[in-house]
C-alpha cells in the first residue's frame, strides 16, 4: 500500500526511509506539505470570518442575542456529533489501511472502505440536515437580508456546506481509490484526503457554538 | 513472536485511543451545550469556558484524528496557534460587546 520510500514505524505510521528514526526525529507530516498549505489558509479565512462576526455581534449583541435564539440547537448539535463521527472513521480508515498494510487483516480487506463509506454516510446526514435546517428558516421568511446574524449565519454555513461538499467528493474518491485490497493506495494521498476532511470538522467546530451557544 | 505482531498489537492499541477520543469529544460537545443551555445570563465567564472547551476539542481532533502528535513542531505549533488565536479573539469581542 504504501508509496516507495516510505516504510512503518512501530505504531503503523509511515516514516521516510532515508536516514533511520530521521521520520520519528523530525515529524511526520500527514499528507503532503501542500495540503497542509492549504489546510491551515482554510483555517486563516475562517479565523477572519469569525472575527468579522464576533465583531458585529458586538456592535448589535440585542439583535445577534435574539436571532441567535431563534436557531435550533438539536439541529446543531446532531451535525456536531455527526461530523465528530465522520471524523472517527475517517480516522480509523486511515488506521485499517497501515494496519492491512502491515501484514494484519485489518477487520478484512475492506474495512478502510468501509470505515470512509460510513464517514460519506455521517456527512450526507449533515447535509440533509443542514437542508432540512435551511428550509425550515426559509419557511418562516428568514434570509440573509433578515439582519447581520442571519447574513453572516447563511454565509458562514453556506461556504462550510461547500467545504463539506468537496469533501464528501473526496471521501468518494477514497471509498473507490481503497475499495480494492489488491491496490496499493498512496499513504500520502490517503492522509492528504483524510487531513482535509478533518478539516470541515475543525471548522464545524468552531461554527457551532459561535452560531449557536454564545 | 512472529514478526509484524507487535505492530498489528500497537495499531490496535491506537485504535483503542482513537475510539477513547471520539467519546471523549462527544460528552464534551454534551456538556458545552448543557452549559450553554443552564448556565444564567450572557456573561463572559460563560462565553470563555465555551470556546475553552471549544479549544480542547480543536486540540484533541489536531492531535488524534490529523495525527499532529507525530507532526514537525512549526505545524503543531500553527495549528494550535490558530486554536489559540481565535479562542483569544472571540472571547475578547464579546468581552467588548
Amino acid at each position: 500500500m504504501r508509496a516507495e520510500g516510505t516504510t512503518l514505524d512501530g505504531r503503523g505510521r509511515a516514516a521516510t526511509t532515508a536516514g533511520a528514526g530521521r521520520g520519528r526525529r523530525s515529524g511526520h507530516i500527514p499528507g503532503e506539505a501542500g495540503v497542509w498549505v492549504l489546510v491551515l489558509g482554510d483555517m486563516m479565512v475562517f479565523g477572519v470570518l469569525f472575527v468579522l462576526f464576533s465583531q458585529a455581534r458586538a456592535a448589535d449583541p440585542d439583535v445577534f442575542g435574539a436571532s441567535r435564539e431563534t436557531l435550533s440547537l438539536p439541529f446543531g448539535l446532531l451535525n456536531t456529533v455527526l461530523l465528530l463521527g465522520s471524523s472517527y472513521f475517517v480516522a480509523r480508515a486511515v488506521r485499517a489501511l497501515r494496519d492491512r498494510d502491515l501484514g494484519g487483516d485489518g477487520g478484512g480487506g475492506r474495512r478502510p472502505a468501509l470505515f470512509f463509506l460510513a464517514a460519506l454516510v455521517c456527512g450526507l446526514g449533515f447535509a440533509v440536515n443542514k437542508g432540512l435546517e435551511y428550509g425550515d428558516k426559509l419557511a418562516h421568511g428568514i434570509t440573509p437580508a433578515t439582519n447581520d446574524f442571519y447574513l453572516y449565519y447563511y454565509v458562514l454555513t453556506g461556504i462550510h456546506a461547500l467545504h463539506l461538499t468537496l469533501g464528501m467528493c473526496v471521501l468518494v474518491v477514497l471509498v473507490r481509490y481503497t475499495w480494492n485490497p489488491a491496490r496499493k493506495p498512496k499513504t500520502a494521498v490517503v492522509e492528504g484526503c483524510a487531513s482535509y476532511w478533518h478539516l470541515v470538522d475543525v471548522l464545524w467546530i468552531v461554527l457551532f457554538p459561535l452560531l449557536y451557544l454564545v | 513472536m512472529t514478526p509484524g505482531r507487535a505492530p498489528a498489537s500497537a495499531a490496535r492499541a491506537g485504535d483503542r485511543v482513537v475510539s477513547l477520543v471520539v467519546v471523549a469529544l462527544i460528552l464534551v460537545t454534551g456538556l458545552s451545550t448543557w452549559l450553554a443551555e443552564d448556565l444564567a445570563g450572557d456573561g463572559a465567564g460563560r462565553t470563555t469556558l465555551i470556546m475553552t472547551i471549544v479549544a480542547v476539542k480543536l486540540s484533541m481532533v489536531g492531535l488524534f484524528f490529523m495525527e499532529l502528535r507525530d507532526a514537525p513542531r512549526p505545524l503543531v505549533l500553527l495549528f494550535h496557534g490558530w486554536i489559540v488565536a481565535v479562542w483569544a479573539l472571540i472571547i475578547g469581542f464579546h468581552l467588548v460587546g
